[in-house]
């Protein structure tokens, strides 16, 4: 079970976050901002090495003591954060790739409505939900 | 990005000068004080040299230095003591000069940094000054010592000896104290101050020329100053050198002579490292222990440096050029004969040790030691420091000497000697040597442009054992400053950023400040703008924490350029807010009002706690913003950011105040501002204005432009509006509070400017006599809870004619709902409308933005109608009736005239009490529109008669009107529109207007079902059976509970009038859902207009007769067309009613709860007879044939035949008992009477009454076989078997006719006789008609 969501723009201003405590948000916004510079990390090195442009997913970016940070980026750069509890041991790498590419086919979902203009912030309450489901694992 | 003003390599080189110290005689001081500086100031400008300097190194090569550096101290100088210190860094860095910004741009970010960081240079070379000299290192170790006399002293040669001996002294002391000294043969250089005006010449030469002879040639200088008299004016032209080093050093002395004096004992410091690491870890010149505290004083101290004017000195006022030169003269002098050689020899000297040493095997003690110990600083790091070399031992030399390479400019030797000393302090795990001389290394590397990766992990592992190992921060700091300038210098912006950072701590939060500010700089470099930003803010908050608040407020403001609109909502909150008290601290209270006002604005995600913190510190800092401006006499509203105000639900009325409501009355509706939201009432209105203008004026103007009093927000862009003196403008306004939290507002009002043409008044200043001009109605509290709307009515009431601007509103703002709470500011709001023009509208995507204040004029009196009606209960029955007295009241001072009422529901609104309407002529000429209009016109307009047709001021007028509920259950409204002139006719405006509407709420009354047949049974004129059938609909289950009367039965009609032979019960009284059954008999009258006959069905008349003339009025409104204007006139199509409107008059009982109400009604109901015979044939066809073709206009053949068939019907009257005595008479005449009515109203027939012979009758369809048609021969019609006559339109016409029958049986009479017709003039067969009557006669024999 996840605790933090974040959906990160081509220019690394947020698109969309939830937590599952809201009153811990600013908290875990800045885990999620500190996250970005790993992303941009990885990023830099897989152009040099060439790695297999079809993985997405990133692994875990970084732990601190409450929180383990994971991280996916799609290919037109649109940054997906997980922030999962340190002390969860249930939640393994393949659980959290499953995750990422539920969310990811939730925002190519959000994208392709004709209602959503790209680059906004995702405020739909139907996407919210399904996020939400996936960070508690009830789908 | 921020340059520093010197390169790298400069800044290394200054930072590692050779140090000469200086001993000066008093009197020596003393003449150089003439100049306004001591000895070491006069040298300071000079100190650096012009010339090339050369020097031979061991291997023979010559050296060559560019503009050598020397740093000149006095002997006695000690690093300050770490308050001091601290207090000079804080002031070097908020001292330092602002810096111009520069535009940078990074990605879509442009960013406005500024382009150095001159605080940072200052304080980087206020740390390097405040150093102590520590042992493992010579840089810092004076070199020479040049001592000065004076020619004025008694005894120059002496006092030279004296002060040679106190240096001796001075140096002969434990070698840990200071000054500390480069080697223990000091070069010394001896100097005679010379005053050029007050000293002997003769005197001072033979004083140097005995000094030459005991010192060397050489060691000797004859400084000749003072050659000028200070004398201002002369002054002025020279050159002034010193100033820019003096003012550097000003702030340090001021500074050391507040520092108490019992720090200054301790200052011959006594420990070594050890006692330093003590010092470092307990009081650091940066460490955060009461640093507050001191920055506090600080501040005060500054104040007071601030507040006492630097006296404007003059320096070198006695020096002339020659004198200068000489100065000059000295230091080149100095350095050429006697330093540079002194230098050589020592190198020559150290690196002859050195070499020796080589071939020297190490000890054992320290060969076992390298085998045996892990080798690596910090691996054991329990054993630090404890090693000491003694100041002459060989590994020191070697230092010593890559020192001397290192000042001296010759980088690569002092590479080599640096690496080599380097792997002894390693081996022998002296570690803070062993940092030192990696740090050199790597400099040195650098500086000879031979670093590689190398080199800058030396300079790494040197920070971090001087960090991690010896505990020595403020050398890692030193380091760090050094590396990172080196790594910048070679593009590595993210290895420098990297070791800034670490270096910052939570020892020294401006340090931490500004090594983040430069490690933010660095990601800039490497195009992180993000990070860049997020290190500006640690920086902020360091340089916050570290009460550098002017920087804190800059750091943050770069930060913010990064974090704008990028979404991250949380942390530009933090800024906004940081930002704000930081502004506010230092008293830019204009930012922090408006970081704070960003803050307050827009949706926010942060708690309501938070926002009303937010909101209580806006409105504290507003206020010590308001009291700053206030003092400087600025009293200005400030514009409030909350709540929000929308301008798009906007709206302006002007117009009339109602009147103090009186019970029982109800003051016209008028117009108010939800009235803007019906757009489809608003154009019935328009209508009804329209067509009450058009009646006024008689012709049709040609733009017709409706008034307006209602303007809303996109209207008052484009229109003014006008306002009349005296009456109030209100304005309606939408706010809306985006906070979570409840906000109070007090004392609402709106801001004008009134011009009245001569002069400007506005209410905006405190003004008593503004209230001459305008009446400002103030609003006493709202109170608007977080995250909702409120809407708020704001009036004004002009009382002089002029031109009014509102400008906004003007409230009083408290956050929070404390009931303590006192921070309550008074603010206003601009009330800006979007400007649209019909010019741009193409461009109108530019005009977006444009916005102007809500203009009006007030224009002198005009005439105000109130009109006040008596109340009535809303819920009607159907069809009920009901008076209204409208009182019509001229509240102005000028007269008015022409009062007109317009409704757009003619028909249930009836002006019958004060007006007959003499219009009965019935018929109207439709067929052209404008005629229409015409009647429309006159159908739904009426006019009130005043007398003399003008109201003057004070007079009201009473009238009634009627108004009636439709038929159908619903809700309903009855419009009113009531149109009155000003009787100056140029006067604006020209009319005026009150609206009024009644909303009903209709419910069932009664249903009344008409069926009606003709009478056979006429006598005289033709006659008509009416069966009504009345129900009340009213059901048990509804809340209104009716009991219907029925009072009275009328008939308005052309043809009919009601017999009154008809017997009726007393009352009629119809519960829920009873009904009652009347039969009336209607006879044929035939008038020019129609006429009401009336049946009553109750005893009780009065009450009948009260409302005859309104039940006469509505149900003559009911036989006109009911053709209104919202028809459209070229389909409708009216079919008068022939035969009349069936009235039933009642009156109900409704009770509701307790409420008793007695109702009084009317019910309309268009009487149409049925002349067709319920034949079953007919039935039959009509189920024969379904198919209606509904698109065939045309009437059908046969139903014009049907029409044809049915022109005359006829009766016959008769005896239908006839007693005759066969016996006695054979043959019995039975005279019978043939009425024939025409039933047509137009034409004029003839009609031909046949009495056929039974024979030639043709067989027709039998109902049964009772009875034969083939008459008995016992029947014979009498006398001509034709009868023509001429029948006009709806009469009735009498033919006698004769039967003789011959024997008793019963006949029937109507099967022999036939009536055809023809319009008279017309040559057309006769039309049989087909009214069948089946008329017994019945004769019997009476035998006597």
């Amino acid at each position: 079970m996840a605790v933090c969501v974040g959906i990160i723009g081509k220019d690394n201003s947020p698109k969309f976050f939830t937590c599952l405590n809201p009153a811990e948000e600013l908290n875990f916004q800045y885990k999620v901002l500190s996250a970005l510079d790993v992303v941009e990390e990885k990023l830099n090195c897989g152009s040099k090495g060439a790695t297999d442009l079809r993985e997405l997913y990133l692994g875990m970016l970084y732990t601190l003591e409450t929180h383990k940070i994971y991280g996916y980026v799609t290919n037109t750069k649109i940054k997906f954060i997980i922030v999962v509890d340190s002390t969860n041991m249930a939640l393994r790498d393949n659980e959290i790739r499953s995750m990422f590419r539920k969310i990811h086919s939730e925002y190519a979902d959000i994208v392709c409505n004709p209602f959503y203009i790209p680059g906004e912030p995702i405020c739909s309450k139907s996407f919210t939900g399904s996020i939400k489901n996936i960070m508690t694992g009830t789908v | 990005m921020a340059q520093c003003k010197q390169s790298p390599q400069e800044f290394i080189k200054n930072v590692f000068t050779p140090q000469v110290a200086i001993m000066c005689t008093p009197i020596a001081e003393k003449s150089c004080q003439k100049n306004n500086l001591d000895f070491i100031e006069l040298l300071q400008p000079f100190s650096r040299l012009n010339n090339d300097v050369h020097y031979k190194d061991p291997l023979g090569a010559n050296n060559t230095i560019h503009s050598l550096k020397i740093t000149f101290l006095d002997i006695n100088w000690r690093p300050p003591q770490t308050p001091l210190a601290r207090k000079l860094l804080n002031s070097s860095v908020s001292n330092a000069p602002e810096c111009r910004n520069k535009i940078f741009q990074i990605g879509e970010h442009i960013l406005d940094i500024p382009s150095g960081t001159p605080w940072f240079e200052s304080w980087r070379d206020t740390f390097m000054r405040v150093q102590y000299p520590s042992d493992h290192e010579f840089t810092k170790h004076f070199l020479a010592c040049i001592l000065v006399v004076s020619s004025s002293d008694n005894n120059p040669v002496e006092t030279v000896e004296k002060l040679a001996q106190s240096l001796n002294q001075l140096h002969s002391r434990e070698p840990g104290k200071l000054p500390k000294w480069f080697s223990s043969n000091i070069l010394k250089y001896y100097v005679i101050v010379h005053d050029n005006i007050e000293g002997d010449m003769t005197l001072a030469v033979k004083t140097f020329d005995s000094m030459k002879i005991s010192y060397g040639t050489t060691s000797c200088f004859l400084l000749k100053i003072n050659s000028r008299s200070p004398n201002p004016e002369s002054s002025e032209h020279l050159p002034d050198p010193w100033s820019q080093f003096i003012n550097s050093q000003m702030d340090m002395k001021e500074c050391k002579t507040s520092v108490d004096n019992n720090s200054m004992r301790t200052s011959l410091e006594i420990g070594q490292e050890a006692e330093e690491v003590r010092n470092v870890s307990n009081y650091h010149p940066l460490s955060p222990v009461s640093e507050d505290s001191t920055l506090t004083d600080y501040v005060n101290d500054e104040d007071k440096l601030s507040k006492i004017p630097m006296k404007p000195k003059t320096h070198g006022a006695c020096l002339s050029t020659d004198d200068v030169e000489q100065v000059k003269l000295l230091v080149y002098e100095f350095a050429k004969s006697r330093l540079l050689p002194y230098i050589e020899k020592q190198i020559l000297m150290l690196n002859d040790v050195v070499s020796n040493k080589k071939g020297v095997s190490k000890s054992l003690f320290s060969a076992t030691k390298r085998w045996f110990s892990p080798n690596k600083p910090g691996a054991s790091s329990v054993a630090v420091n404890n090693l000491i070399y003694s100041p002459d031992s060989p590994e020191l030399q070697i230092r010593r000497l890559g020192d001397l390479y290192f000042m001296f400019g010759h980088y690569s030797l002092a590479f080599q000697a640096y690496h080599l000393a380097k792997r002894d302090y390693n081996t022998d795990q002296a570690w803070l040597y062993y940092a030192g001389a990696l740090e050199m290394a790597a400099l040195a590397a650098f500086m000879a442009n031979e670093s590689s990766r190398k080199t800058f992990d030396y300079m790494e592992e040197s920070i971090t054992t001087y960090l991690n190992t010896c505990k020595m921060p403020q050398f890692a700091t030193r380091a760090t400053i050094l590396s990172s300038e080196c790594l910048k210098c070679q593009a590595m912006y993210g290895e420098a950023a990297h070791q800034l950072i670490r270096m910052t701590s939570e020892e020294s939060d401006l340090r931490s400040a500004l090594l983040l500010e430069q490690a933010s700089y660095c990601f800039l470099q490497s195009k992180m703008a993000r990070k860049y930003a997020f290190h500006m803010v640690l920086s902020g908050h360091r340089f916050a924490k570290s009460g550098q608040r002017k920087h804190s407020l800059r750091c943050y403001k770069q930060a913010y350029q990064i974090y704008e609109n990028t979404g991250w909502d949380l942390a530009s909150d933090h800024i906004h807010y940081t930002i704000g008290r930081q502004a506010n601290n230092l008293q830019h209270f204009d930012e922090a009002v408006d970081s704070f006002v960003k803050l307050l604005k827009g949706e926010s995600k942060q708690t309501p706690l938070q926002q009303a913190l937010f909101l209580k510190e806006y409105l504290t800092i507003l206020g010590s913003k308001l009291k700053t401006e206030s003092e400087a006499d600025q009293v200005q509203n400030p514009i409030l950011p909350v709540p929000e105000l929308d301008v798009n639900s906007l709206m302006l009325l002007v117009g009339p105040t109602r009147p103090l409501s009186t019970p029982g009355k109800v003051s016209a509706l008028g117009i108010t501002f939800n009235s803007a939201a019906d757009q489809s009432a608003e154009t019935k209105w328009m209508k009804l204005e329209e067509m009450l203008v058009q009646e006024a004026e008689g012709g049709q103007p040609s733009v017709f432009k409706p008034i307006v009093t209602l303007h809303t927000a996109n209207k008052l862009g484009k229109s003014k509006p006008v306002a009349i003196i005296n009456e109030p403008i209100q304005i309606f306004l939408n706010l809306f509070n985006t906070l979570q939290t409840l906000l109070h507002l007090k004392d609402i009002y709106l801001l004008w400017t009134f011009n009245t043409g001569t002069d400007i008044v506005s209410n905006e200043v405190m003004d008593s006599k503004k209230d001459e001009y305008i009446k400002t109605y103030i609003t006493k509290a709202v109170a608007i809870e977080g995250a909702s709307k409120q809407e708020l009515i704001l009036s004004l009431t002009p009382l002089m004619t002029g031109h009014m601007t509102i400008n906004g509103f003007c409230y009083t703002l408290t956050g929070s709902n404390a009931a303590m709470e006192t921070s309550f500011i008074k603010g206003k709001q601009l009330i800006l409308v979007p400007e649209s023009t019909a010019k741009n509208v193409q461009n109108s995507v530019d005009n977006e933005n444009k916005k102007v204040v809500i203009e009006v004029d007030v224009v002198p009196p005009a005439p105000c109608l109130q009109v006040v009606f008596s109340e009535i209960h809303h819920d009607f029955l159907a069809n009920e009736l009901q008076k209204v007295s409208v009182d019509f009241c001229n509240t102005s001072s000028v007269p008015l005239r022409n009062i007109l009422m317009a409704t757009s529901v003619p028909h249930l609104l009836s002006n019958c009490e004060f007006k007959c309407d003499t219009d009965h002529s019935g018929t109207h000429d439709l067929s052209t529109p404008a005629a229409r209009e015409k009647y429309v016109r006159k159908n739904h307009l009426t006019s009130v008669p005043l007398p003399g047709n003008v109201l003057e001021p004070g007079q009201t007028i009473p009238i009634h009107i009627w108004i009636r509920a439709p038929n159908v259950k619903g809700p309903t409204s009855i419009d009113l529109l009531i149109y009155y002139e000003n009787v100056v006719k140029t006067s604006i405006p020209r009319y005026r207007l009150v609206r009024h509407s009644w909303n009903l709420m209709v419910q069932e009354s009664i249903s009344v079902d008409v069926s009606t047949q003709a009478s056979h049974n006429s006598k005289i004129v033709e006659e008509l059976a009416l069966a009504l059938k009345i129900t009340n609909l009213n059901k048990v289950q509804n809340s209104v509970l009716t009991e219907v009367m029925l009072l009275n039965v009328g008939l308005l009609s052309k043809h009919w009038t009601l017999t009154k032979d008809m017997v009726t019960p007393k009352y009629i009284n119809l519960h829920s859902q009873q009904s009652a059954h009347i039969l009336l008999k209607a006879r044929r009258a035939v008038k020019d207009q129609s006429e009401y006959s009336s049946i009553p069905l109750s005893r009780d008349k009065k009450s009948i007769q009260i409302h005859t003339n309104a039940y006469l009025a509505f149900a003559r409104k009911a036989e006109k067309p009911p053709l209104t204007m919202f028809d459209d006139f070229d389909t409708f199509s009216f079919k008068p009613n022939k035969d009349g409107l069936l009235l039933l008059q009642w009156q109900a009982l409704a009770i509701e709860g307790n409420k008793k109400r007695i109702v009084n009604g009317q019910t309309q109901i268009p009487v149409e007879i049925n002349r067709k015979e319920e034949d079953v044939i007919q039935m039959e066809h009509i189920l024969s044939d379904p198919i209606i073709d509904i698109s065939d206009k045309v009437i059908s053949e046969e139903e014009a035949a049907q029409i044809a068939q049915k022109q005359v019907s006829y009766n016959l009257v008769y005896h239908s008992v006839v007693e005759h005595n066969f016996e006695e008479k054979k043959m019995c005449i039975v005279p019978v009477k043939i009425l024939l009515h025409s039933i047509v109203d137009r034409n004029v027939l003839s009609v031909v009454v046949n009495t056929t012979e039974p024979s030639v009758k043709p067989p027709t369809i039998r109902k049964s076989n009772l009875f034969y048609t083939n008459a008995s021969s016992n029947f014979c019609w009498l006398g001509n078997t034709k009868i023509l006559r001429t029948l006009h339109p709806l009469t009735t016409d009498t033919v006698h006719l004769a039967v003789v029958v011959t024997g008793p049986g019963t006949f029937d009479l109507g099967a022999h006789i036939q009536v055809s017709c023809k319009k008279v003039d017309q040559a057309e067969s006769y039309i049989l008609q087909s009214c069948q009557i089946h008329s017994t006669l019945i004769v019997m024999n009476v035998a006597i």
